[in-house]
């Protein structure tokens, strides 16, 4: 079985923001929502201080509490581990946003635009039926980090391995300049991603609520 | 020179008094008045005639008040405000939507060490998360 997921190393994080922004333009998210954010805080006291980065995006958990808390039934785990929500059957209930221990799906309240005086980019005034499903946002529904499932898919249907090269992976993994992102899958024992979690100190947030995260951080 | 040192150090220790008594501004987070309820003692039962529709709770999903997430969590079993919408977040508490506002003058949501106690496997409400504790979530 595939299970994609990522590996962020936290001692190669040094807060950019490259992967916020990759991911704001690979996947037209609009102003006020993040499928991908930075958390910083500080840890120490003066003079033994540092500042951790925590790049925080969906965490695609095997057992996704989202999922179960939607009554419209509009969220799903596909074959590859990737958590999905479905824009179509999306009510804007809301339930998964609270559900979420993350905190990383948004609602889409309004259209925003990126251009303070209203006016459309060119990719924002793209028409639904030009881009793909994941991107066929609109008001009064939730939005949340899709690993990039079209470039997944993209590959898959290429006959290509996900995360092999730049196109074929999540847009936040080759833009870190740190190299700090890591993309594949985590079944597979040979992968690099595997390897790490085998060979570092590697956690999963917040497990004690038995979400499962396909997320992993080396500290 | 001595006069001088010894004014100033009578200054100092004036300024660090009036620090030590000072009392710390509490902001009040939640302005309405919160109405006290009786919280039912058996969540089972509870949880089970909200199932059955014994007790109605309304029919319209949603999180605004008045809709199905309030009526169950606040009106059925009278949890406070304050329960879920907390003041503010610790710097190294890891939620991403953090820096939004869902309530006016109630940044957040609380951890979900809360919600564990009735939305884990085995409890009364419907399972969210599997082999949860209750106790909060650790960051890195």
């Amino acid at each position: 079985m595939v299970r994609y997921g990522l590996v962020i190393d936290l001692a190669k994080c040094i807060g950019c923001r490259s992967c916020v922004a990759a991911c704001k333009v690979e996947n037209m998210v609009q102003p006020g929502n993040y499928w991908n954010f930075v958390l910083e805080y500080e840890q120490g006291k003066y003079p033994s201080v540092r500042r951790i980065f925590v790049p925080m995006n969906c965490q695609h958990c095997e057992n996704p509490p989202c999922v179960k808390a939607c009554p419209a039934k509009a969220i799903s785990k596909n074959e590859y581990g990737v958590v999905l929500i479905d824009y179509n059957k999306c009510k804007g209930y809301r339930y998964c946003i609270a559900a979420c221990p993350y905190g990383v799906i948004h609602f889409i309240d309004k259209e925003k635009t990126l251009y303070p005086n209203g006016e459309k980019t060119p990719y924002e005034a793209l028409p639904a039926e030009a881009r793909h499903p994941l991107h066929r946002k609109k008001p009064g529904i939730a939005e949340k980090c899709t690993l990039c499932w079209h470039r997944i898919e993209k590959a898959l249907k290429e006959g290509k391995k996900p995360g092999s090269d730049y196109d074929s992976s999540p847009a936040c993994v080759p833009v870190c300049p740190a190299g700090a992102r890591y993309f594949g899958d985590l079944d597979d024992p040979n992968s690099e991603v595997s390897k790490l979690i085998a060979s570092r100190r590697a956690i999963q947030l917040k497990k004690e609520y038995g979400t499962r995260p396909q997320v992993y951080y080396l500290v | 020179m001595r006069f001088k040192f010894a004014v100033l150090l009578a200054i100092a220790a004036l300024f660090l008094f009036a620090a030590c008594t000072q009392k710390p501004e509490v902001k009040e987070v939640v302005k309405e008045k919160v109405v006290e309820k009786e919280v039912p003692m058996n969540l089972w039962d509870t949880a089970e005639k909200i199932r059955s529709g014994e007790i109605d709770v309304g029919k319209e999903y949603g999180m605004e008040l008045g809709k199905r997430w309030h009526n169950i969590h606040a009106e059925v079993l009278g949890l406070k405000c304050s329960y879920c919408h907390i003041s503010s977040y610790a710097d190294d508490f890891l939620y991403q939507r953090k820096y939004k506002l869902p309530v006016r003058g109630a940044p957040g949501v609380v951890d979900r060490a809360i919600c564990t106690g009735c939305h884990k496997q085995g409890g009364p409400a419907r399972e969210l998360y599997m082999n949860a504790g209750t106790k909060g979530a650790m960051n890195p």
